[in-house]
């Protein structure tokens, strides 16, 4: 567990530490409950086979309180990305490759990944008496959130690569990378634990290769109407 | 049955007043204008509401003899708790905009705005503890019982504090006498006694779960003179930033 969660902190690293006094505090909040989470997924499994399961227990019920956390915080970023658009088009030039699309991209795949989170870890509450069952539901939300800080640290990467390109950069490449590595984590991972044709495993291969669709996505009109009218309010 | 078990029988009964309280309080800021309120707000809205429901059919499960789903529920009550009080936070920050923008004068002064930063995180946190708390004393009935339903005294305020201010939005502040922090005074006066009156009802006056409820409720009433020090205004301006509500954008 300690893999992904650096795998996740290498990617956000650069857009959460590099301008870490302009952050706003809503981004304070998600990272935080998000890094508090991963960390849970380190320490849980410890006490679970350490022969500390009254720990584990009371912690995983306190682990419960800070997945509702991570859930509901990043839901309530949503409208960030909407004010992205809005940018983008104002200001074309300071946002290069980024084009409203790709904001409204970002919603259509986030918010199917938050609700698939909230599942996965219902459904280890509902399975905490199967311990296997109950361990793989939790295993997967790793792989299911993983996207939107691995992303950003590829993309960024991919960026400064091609800095000399800018604007004529491709953002969505890295997208693909990001997902097929994060697929390949979840299948290996899958693999070593034989839950290959687990609920869990599809649902976090599903959520991250629906991720890969989030151009065309983005670009439908109805959907971004969708965003408009419900998110603002 | 046991004696605390005996002693919450009919709690989701009364579960129903906080929902009541809720519903009337936010209807004029938010339930006649839910089409234009943020995103942020629904998001607490939804999780806040969730809770109190919570709250209702939680003691029915565990004093009638269905503890299996009341453990189960618990858990993903959990979650919920864990959703109040991140989207709480959250969305602090349109206060510090409301404070930066010089308030809603003359009903509403930006001290108030700049104030509630302050206290209204102080309960929110508090929130947090009494569910954490509640958790840690799971196998302790008597405990876990009182410091879930102190989440109501910490998280209670927001509905009534909005329904304390209804003479003054019915007035239109025009009334010498009755300004934002009679109400306020009277509000939280009233808030308290309750809860004392709760305390002593369960035997548990001297409960921290009361004290600390208490003494995050009776700082609501200096609201206005933490938020009047100009070095707190700059403090919580640095660290949360003023956040433009959706609505107002």
């Amino acid at each position: 567990m300690i893999i992904p969660m650096v795998f996740m902190q290498l990617g956000i690293a650069m857009d959460y530490w590099g301008d870490f006094t302009k952050n706003s505090w809503s981004i304070h909040i998600h990272y935080w409950t998000g890094a508090l989470w991963y960390f849970y997924l380190i320490i849980q499994p410890y006490y679970a086979t350490h022969g500390k399961i009254e720990k584990h227990r009371t912690n995983g019920i306190i682990g419960m309180f800070i997945a509702g956390g991570v859930c509901f915080t990043a839901l309530s970023m949503m409208y960030r990305d909407l004010q992205s658009v809005q940018n983008a088009l104002e200001f074309p030039e300071r946002f290069g490759p980024f084009k409203p699309y790709f904001f409204y991209g970002i919603i259509a795949i986030e918010i199917p990944m938050i609700l698939a989170f909230g599942y996965a870890v219902i459904m280890a509450i509902i399975k905490r008496k199967h311990v296997e069952e109950h361990a793989w539901w939790l295993i997967s939300t790793v792989f299911i959130i993983m996207m939107p800080a691995l992303g950003r640290g590829i993309q960024n990467v991919f960026i400064l690569a091609q800095l000399d390109k800018w604007p004529h950069i491709d953002i969505i490449l890295p997208t693909y990378l990001t997902q097929a590595l994060i697929v390949a984590m979840t299948l290996v991972s899958a693999f070593i634990y034989k839950k290959i044709k687990h609920p869990a495993t599809y649902l976090a291969v599903a959520i991250n290769i629906y991720a890969c669709f989030m151009a065309p996505i983005g670009k439908i009109k109805a959907i971004q109407d969708f965003f408009e009218a419900v998110i603002k309010g | 049955m046991n004696r605390t078990l005996k002693q919450y029988r009919n709690t989701h009964k009364w579960m129903v007043i906080p929902w009541i309280i809720i519903i009337i309080g936010f209807t004029p800021q938010y339930f006649r204008t839910w089409s234009t309120e943020p995103w942020g707000y629904h998001l607490h809205a939804l999780s806040a509401m969730a809770w109190y429901a919570f709250m209702v059919f939680q003691p029915y499960l565990a004093t009638h003899q269905k503890l299996q789903q009341h453990r189960l529920l618990g858990m993903i009550g959990i979650f919920i708790a864990g959703a109040v009080v991140f989207s709480a936070l959250s969305i602090v920050p349109t206060n510090v905009y409301f404070g930066a923008i010089g308030g809603f004068e003359p009903v509403f002064p930006a001290a108030f705005f700049y104030g509630i930063v302050f206290t209204e995180s102080l309960q929110v946190l508090g929130f947090g503890l009494a569910v954490i708390m509640a958790i840690i004393k799971a196998k302790n009935v008597e405990q876990h019982a009182i410091w879930t339903l102190s989440t109501l005294f910490f998280g209670l305020m927001p509905g009534w504090g909005r329904l304390v201010m209804f003479p003054i939005l019915m007035t239109g502040g025009e009334v010498p006498w009755l300004d934002m922090e009679t109400c306020l005074y009277v509000g939280v006066s009233i808030f308290i006694l309750v809860v004392l009156y709760i305390g002593y009802r369960l035997k548990q006056l001297k409960h921290p779960a009361i004290i600390l409820s208490i003494i995050c409720v009776f700082l609501l009433m200096f609201s206005v003179p933490i938020g009047e020090q100009e070095w707190y205004q700059e403090l919580v301006t640095r660290i949360m930033k003023p956040t433009v509500p959706w609505n107002l954008d």
